[in-house]
């Protein structure tokens, strides 16, 4: 079960409203690469990952990925919640205010809304740990083009923050992949090496590895 | 900019059949302590990436209360990243003898926390003061601690 902390993980103070950068920032709460996703992705993928490092490490991931959720919506509220209704037209929100006035909702930076297909489980150790390795590359790049875009360093301290997460998020998952990868080939190897196995075995060798 | 520079060398060594080429992260691991962590985002100092010449948000609480939530926090993030290390290293004595020594601390600086300042968690709550979960301010309020 998860039981919630009344604390950010890491802590937010947005003083200056800014409509356009809460435009942008919404993509990491709803867009294809953002924390939404993420978590959804982590946490659903533990539940098949073949040992318990890979059981562990996606859950605790997984888990801190609502707490970035949670800063996210920290972010867009705070730079949103004293606009006037001409900042938010001129500032291209008024689509997003006339379903949801200043109520947050998962979209991309163009307004897409979040989908359930952005966090593709294979069932596959290999693929899905490949998957997350990408999603950790692809946030912390949006990281870097969402500093780029703004000033503001009651923004910029948070990004940092969150793209820092992106790397060792990154290193963890590439760290369980290339272990279990190395039991595959081991076992393949083992196996193979000890000579005088029919050619016609060798595709159930291959394709029925243990980890 | 190539951020795979920052990354443990080892990672893109030949010879990946060979057993050697994982060595115990340990040996070459330095840890931030968990203030310099905490303002990095990242505990591990071999991991640590910057962009561009951003420096870390240095984060200078200004009231009491701030401080003590900024330890706890810090304190917080360090097991955290402590945590999905040993996920994948349970066997690292040194590492999991930090995580405990830590952890005795983060349940003292809890215990003051909300003693002064009211409950982190539901069940943190002492009901001397009623329930007041329900009132001591949301984390996402401007201002919040």
């Amino acid at each position: 079960m998860f039981k919630y902390v009344k604390t950010l993980q890491y802590p937010i103070n947005i003083q200056k409203k800014d409509l356009r950068m809460a435009k942008y920032l919404v993509t990491q709460y709803g867009g294809s690469n953002g924390e939404l996703g993420a978590a959804l992705r982590y946490l659903n993928q533990r539940l098949t990952m073949p040992d318990d490092k890979g059981k562990a490490l996606l859950n605790d991931i997984g888990t801190e990925e609502l707490g970035h959720v949670e800063m996210l919506e920290t972010m867009i509220y705070q730079l949103m919640k004293d606009a006037t209704l001409e900042e938010i037209k001129e500032a291209g929100l008024d689509t997003h205010y006339a379903e949801h006035a200043k109520a947050l909702f998962p979209t991309d930076a163009n307004g897409v809304p979040f989908t359930v297909s952005y966090f593709a489980t294979t069932g596959d150790p290999i693929a899905d740990l490949s998957e997350d390795m990408a999603a950790e590359q692809k946030a912390r790049a949006v990281y870097e083009n969402l500093i780029d875009l703004t000033d503001d360093p009651d923004v910029i301290g948070p990004l940092l923050w969150l793209r820092q997460r992106e790397i060792v998020h990154y290193n963890r998952f590439k760290e369980l992949m290339e272990e279990y990868e190395k039991k595959q080939n081991k076992g393949w190897n083992n196996r193979s090496s000890k000579s005088s196995i029919p050619m016609n075995n060798r595709t159930e060798i291959r394709t029925n590895f243990i980890y | 900019m190539n951020n795979y520079l920052n990354y443990p060398y080892e990672w893109y060594r030949e010879g990946r059949e060979n057993d050697s080429f994982f060595p115990p992260m340990q040996e070459n691991m330095n840890l931030y302590t968990p203030k310099q962590g905490f303002e990095r985002g990242n505990l591990f100092q071999n991991l640590y990436s910057q962009y561009k010449n951003y420096q870390p948000q240095s984060l200078n609480p200004k009231t009491e209360q701030e401080k003590a939530m900024r330890n706890l926090q810090a304190l917080t993030f360090a097991m955290h990243d402590l945590n999905l290390y040993l996920d994948l290293h349970p066997e690292d004595q040194s590492m999991v003898m930090l995580f405990k020594d830590y952890q005795n601390q983060q349940e003292k600086l809890i215990r003051e926390y909300e003693s002064q300042y009211g409950p982190l968690t539901v069940s943190g709550n002492s009901m001397e003061n009623g329930f007041s979960w329900v009132n001591t301010p949301w984390p996402w309020e401007v201002d919040n601690v």
